[in-house]
Order: C-alpha cells, then sequence, then structure tokens
C-alpha cells in the first residue's frame, strides 16, 4: 500500500503531517464514513492518535492540486479529534487552487491558516 | 408557486448509473430507478414565477440521484426565498444529506434573516448528521424593488452583473462555515438590484469541474462567461454555461453534482 501522507513529530506537542501526492481521492472515496477512509486512517494513526492533550497538528497541503469536498470532511473529522483533546489544527502552504475551495467553505474561519511550514511551526511553538 | 414557464429539464438524471444499476439485479435496479423518480418528484423542476423577477434553473447529477439541493420558499413576510445547497460527497448519501435539510426548510420555523435562517437551520441539521458530514448552502431572498438579502454557510456568494456588464467583486468575508459542523452565527448582505441586473448562484461542482487533463473549468471563466452575456436570454446564458462546462470536460465524467439558478430583476 502506497502512502498517501508522510507524519513528522517536531516535538512531543507538535505533528507535521505532509500530503504526498497531489491526487488523494483513492484514499479519500473509498469508504462513505471518513473515519473509515485510508486517508484518515493514515492521519490517524500517523499524527492524530499520538499527540498527547493540547497538541497541534499542523497540515502542510504543498502538493495538493485536488481539494474535494471530502477532504475538506476529513479536516472537519481531525478537528472534531483535535478539539477533544483540546488540541489546533494548523494548515499551510495552500496552493490557489485549494486555497480557493478551502476559502469558500470557510475554512480560514475554522483553520488557523498559515502561508509557510516555517510560520506554523512558528506560531505552534509560541 | 406559479411555475414561470421554464420547460423541465429532459432528463436531469442523466448522470452517470452506479454499477448495481447496470449490472445489478432487477430489485436492484427497480430501488435505483424508485430513489432517482422519488428524488425527482421532490425537487422542483422549474424555477417559480417570482413578481418583479425572472429566474432559471437547471441541475445535473454526477450520480443517478444529487446530493444538491434546491427548493424555493414562500416566506411569512410574503417574499420567495431560494436555498442552494450542496452535500458533501455525491450520490445516495449526499442525497440523504439533502434529504434533511429539505425536512427541516419545509417543517420548522426558521424562515427569519436569512443569517438567521442559515443559523437555525444549521443547529438543526448538526443535530441530525454524523459529524463527518456537512452541506454548504446560501439562503436568498427577493423582495420587491431588487431588495436582495443572502447569507452564505461554505457556499460561494452569488455573481452579480449589472445592466452595464459590470461583474461586482466577489467578497467571502461573509461567508460562514459549513452546516453541520459548530452551529454559529452569519452574516446577511443586503444588495439593491437595478432592473436587468442578474445573480448567478450556483455549486462547486460547475467551476471545479475537469477535463480529462485535470483542468478546472474555474470561476474566471464562469464570471467571464456570465458578464459578457447581458444580451443573451436568461435562459440560455444558464443553458449556454452548462455546454461549455460541458464542452469543457470533452468526455470526461462530471465528477459533482451541479445547479445554476440564474436570477434577473425584471420589475
Amino acid at each position: 500500500m502506497t502512502a498517501n501522507v508522510i507524519c513528522e513529530a517536531l516535538t512531543e506537542h507538535i505533528c507535521i503531517a505532509r500530503f504526498l501526492r497531489p491526487d488523494v481521492r483513492p484514499a479519500l472515496y473509498d469508504q462513505e464514513a471518513i473515519p473509515d477512509t485510508l486517508m484518515y486512517k493514515e492521519l490517524n494513526a500517523g499524527a492524530i492518535a499520538g499527540l498527547p492533550e493540547g497538541g497541534i497538528l499542523i497540515l502542510n497541503f504543498g502538493l495538493i492540486d485536488w481539494f474535494p469536498t471530502a477532504f475538506y470532511r476529513v479536516l472537519i473529522q481531525i478537528l472534531h479529534d483535535m478539539r477533544a483533546k483540546h488540541g489546533r489544527v494548523l494548515v499551510c502552504c495552500l496552493p490557489p487552487i485549494v486555497k480557493e475551495g478551502f476559502d469558500l467553505m470557510g475554512g480560514p474561519k475554522l483553520f488557523e491558516v498559515h502561508s509557510t511550514e516555517a510560520r506554523a511551526i512558528a506560531s505552534a511553538s509560541k | 408557486m406559479p411555475p414561470t414557464g421554464q420547460e423541465p429539464p429532459p432528463n436531469p438524471g442523466s448522470g452517470r448509473w452506479p454499477s448495481p444499476f447496470n449490472s445489478g439485479s432487477a430489485e436492484d435496479k427497480s430501488g435505483w430507478a424508485k430513489l432517482c423518480n422519488l428524488q425527482r418528484r421532490i425537487l422542483p423542476q422549474i424555477a417559480p414565477a417570482v413578481s418583479g423577477y425572472r429566474l432559471f434553473l437547471a441541475y445535473r447529477p454526477a450520480f443517478v440521484v444529487t446530493g444538491d439541493y434546491h427548493d424555493f420558499f414562500r416566506r411569512p413576510d410574503g417574499n420567495t426565498a431560494t436555498f442552494l445547497g450542496d452535500g458533501s460527497g455525491h450520490g445516495p448519501a449526499a442525497s440523504m444529506l439533502m434529504a434533511i435539510m429539505r425536512t427541516i426548510l419545509h417543517t420548522h420555523d426558521v424562515h427569519h434573516d436569512p443569517g438567521s435562517t442559515l443559523e437555525r437551520a444549521g443547529a438543526l441539521f448538526h443535530r441530525l448528521i454524523p459529524s463527518d458530514l456537512f452541506m454548504t448552502g446560501i439562503y436568498l431572498v427577493l423582495a420587491p424593488g431588487g431588495r436582495i438579502q443572502w447569507a452564505a454557510a461554505g457556499h460561494h456568494p452569488p455573481l452579480w452583473v449589472n445592466r452595464r456588464g459590470r461583474l461586482s467583486a466577489v467578497d467571502l468575508a461573509p461567508v460562514g462555515s459549513v452546516l453541520g459542523f459548530d452551529p454559529g452565527p452569519y452574516e446577511t448582505v443586503s444588495w439593491n438590484l437595478e432592473i436587468d441586473d442578474r445573480l448567478l448562484l450556483f455549486t462547486d461542482g460547475l467551476w471545479d469541474a475537469r477535463s480529462k487533463v485535470g483542468e478546472p473549468y474555474g470561476r474566471q471563466r464562469l464570471k467571464e462567461y456570465f458578464a459578457g452575456t447581458l444580451d443573451t436570454p436568461l435562459a440560455d446564458v444558464v443553458n449556454g454555461i452548462l455546454a461549455r462546462v460541458t464542452a469543457h470536460l470533452a468526455g470526461a465524467e462530471f465528477e459533482d453534482d451541479f445547479t445554476i439558478l440564474g436570477i434577473e430583476r425584471t420589475a
């Protein structure tokens, strides 16, 4: 099975998830319920489950080219999960075509958005 | 509400059929056909007649049934409102979301100012659906004299082109979060249309329709076409958009449902 995301623990409390390919729809559409999808399972196993109470997850969208609503559903589910841990979700490196859909769906009202990974890390490290 | 005279689309359920329909048992096929027909019966096939305005509607499911939801309401204040929404995903699962939202909007006292309507409907919707699902939507009220009010939840604002062909800038600041997540406040936006001004409401399946090489049709093409067709009858503009998007796909399958509602102030 080919990974769709690689997760790196920066510290005990901060983890970065970087999506590895422009189009991850096969990992989004394989199941109807988002918690059952391959994408969510990869993110949960690689990042969310390992973060402690108050942890911070940074999602790097730099390589993503296709942002269907199913992807936003994953973000919503992650936000639910991280709020349950009293944690935060930061989003960075949104390409214009992704940012368009993300902004339209009200993403900036729910997520902290940064232009670069360095800025997201700086915010997470405060 | 009386119809506008707009002819129903010949086959709104013209999207691709799921494999169970093509290869399943006769019982499967019958079930899909019933679901498709039921949805056609509960979704308006044409826009209503609204005093002072001309409306033209088109929709196209990517699947046999649609997760897009469009509807029209006679409000307690006598004005007409429209809701245009897009359930997350598409196909039968997304069609459940449109059915839930339809029930809320038809059976609950939610029709106040557009922002309050979305807030109230969103709170009910939030309680009824799984946490990983949502719907985007726009609720727009047509009042006499060109007075328009709308609010949007994770949904594109209306495109507004005036009679001189000037397209208003799209401001996403009033757009609130999607329906089904945190129930929250939504901003009501008020516009005053002049006679012959036009609005275009649509779901994202339209501008995000991708060609075989993955190129989206894009909002820019949509805006340019809409702003440049003021001399064209509204129905032809809406049908022209459908034709252009279909041509852009060049044989690629529609990935998502889409719905278009054109509105023109006539008096």
